[in-house]
């Protein structure tokens, strides 16, 4: 009998202390979680396209640009040809978008309840979206009496009222 | 010599004394790192609380209504009680009482105008736009500005930018929102609304001062004959020149194009009044004059832009670049 183990013992211990040590390390310390630049960017288009969509829909009922709302209404339901036609009859949010998002190429898509399914339209197809598209979303209401000023396809009863949720999905060029 | 052959067998093990001492020695760095922040803080750690300040002022301006009190009373409207500000913010309100708005990203000017005047001490207070280190607050660079294509945009005959020229050979972080700024008043028309007491002449009667240029905007004019236009502006007789009392557009949407006075079906044209032409107070007499446009409503009484004016909002952009 000899008492090389001991040794061994002693060796795993320190080896345990120090796999517990590097864990508790990474864990605990908030200063080795440092943000990605391209995540930076991503946070930065994020914003600037939620933006446009407040902007859209917060844009004054008498200014010459139609609202989010307005320019949701006006459409005739007929989906984009990419690229032959890239907005449809949405020439409106088309405009409004552009002139927000000068950098930027987005998408738009029409999300709504149609006979208890969720419906899912192409509005605006600007082509496929880039690598690091950031989603945003903003919901507008339809009423009868707005599709009907506006001219759309919307086809609603007149106490019916009708949730469609605008997705811009916007990426760098 | 047999000692060390013995030592030879047991080759690969490591020294207690080595081990207990490297272990003593991670635990005191671990401990030392833990304790003391801002030991292992490297140039990426920095940007990122500067991207937070950043992010943070930017949203504050664009989406809080700001909020002012004292012993008495409070409300949003902190641009009128200047000596109690409690919170800047530049976001549109139309209930001072209520401490919410349903309007972020419209930006109201008389909030911008103030947010010019706040002294710099409560300014980088109330934004947080400074650093503590060791108890000791420091002051981040910052520029805050509103641009319009490009340019930054005037109120009031004031450029809005506050804080320090950007350093061009220092890191920064920059945040850009979009908003709608109100930049006036606009009272919009149809061709049907327009009042007319001589043919082919809109008649409006506007009283002054403004503080800010004026918007007519006018809309479905009736066009009969072949090539209608637009001639000239009048006011109480007296002819306008355009440029330097007025400018004129075609609109597509926010986007102005140049109008040369031709008119075509649909076109949404509209005036740019320069404020001094009404700053005698009075009520002025107002006159378009076009070629070959029906104005079927006949004035006296004629239409008063100061009924029909409400606030005039155009997109804009709030940048915020903050450094250290």
């Amino acid at each position: 009998m000899n008492d090389k183990g001991q040794l061994h013992t002693l060796e795993g211990l320190g080896a345990a202390v120090l796999m517990t040590l590097t864990i508790l390390t990474i864990s605990q310390s908030t200063m080795i979680v440092t943000p990605q630049n391209e995540l930076a960017i991503d946070v930065h288009l994020e914003q600037m396209s939620s933006d446009a969509l407040t902007v859209m829909d917060r844009n004054p009922v008498d200014s010459a640009q139609y609202n989010l709302t307005e320019c949701i209404a006006c459409w005739d339901m007929n989906e984009a040809d990419y690229p032959t036609d890239t907005a449809g009859n949405l020439d409106e949010l088309d405009a409004g978008l552009r002139y927000l998002l000068p950098n930027a190429l987005y998408n738009v898509d029409l999300a709504y309840i149609e006979n208890d399914d969720l419906k899912v339209d192409k509005a605006i197809i600007n082509g496929p979206a880039g690598k690091n598209a950031v989603v945003t979303r903003h919901f507008v209401t339809l009423t009868n009496s707005t599709v009907s000023e506006m001219g759309g396809g919307w086809n609603l009863g007149d106490n019916e009222l009708k949730v469609v949720e605008v997705r811009l999905t916007t990426w760098k060029i | 010599m047999a000692y060390i052959l013995e030592m030879i067998d047991e080759k690969g093990q490591i020294a207690v004394d080595f081990l207990l001492g490297i272990s003593l020695f991670l635990i005191a760095l671990t401990f030392t790192v833990q304790f003391i922040p801002g030991m292992f803080i490297s140039g990426s750690a920095g940007e990122s609380s500067l991207d937070y300040t950043a992010y943070r002022t930017a949203t504050v301006l664009v989406e809080d209504t700001g909020w002012w009190g004292n012993s008495t009373s409070s409300g949003t409207d902190w641009e009128e009680h200047p000596v109690s500000i409690m919170r800047i913010g530049l976001a549109v309100d139309d209930d001072p009482s209520s401490k919410l708005t349903n309007t972020p990203n419209l930006i109201s000017r008389n909030k911008t105008l103030e947010m010019m005047n706040v002294d710099e001490k409560t300014f980088i207070e109330m934004m947080g736009l400074y650093n503590n280190v060791d108890d000791t607050p420091f002051s981040y660079g910052y520029n805050i500005s509103f641009k319009q294509n490009g340019n930054v945009l005037m109120l009031n005959n004031t450029s809005i930018v506050r804080g320090q020229i950007i350093p061009n050979y220092q890191e920064s972080t920059k945040i850009t929102r979009i908003v709608l700024m109100e930049k006036g008043t606009i009272a919009s028309f149809t061709g049907d609304n327009l009042t007319s007491e001589l043919a082919n002449t809109a008649t409006i009667n506007v009283t002054g001062p403004f503080e800010e240029n004026i918007t007519i905007r006018i809309s479905d004019l009736n066009l009969t004959g072949s090539s209608p236009m637009f001639l000239n502006a009048s006011l109480e007789g007296t002819t306008l020149t355009r440029a330097s009392n007025y400018t004129m557009w075609k609109m597509d949407g926010w986007d102005k194009e140049p109008f040369n006075g031709s008119l075509s079906s649909g076109d949404i044209i509209s005036f740019d009044f320069d404020k001094e032409l009404f700053s005698t107070g009075t009520e002025c007499r107002l006159d378009l004059e076009f070629i070959n446009v029906s104005l079927p409503t006949p004035g006296p009484p004629f239409t008063k832009y100061n009924n029909e004016s409400a606030p005039y909002y155009e997109p804009a952009y709030l940048v915020v670049e903050v450094w250290q």
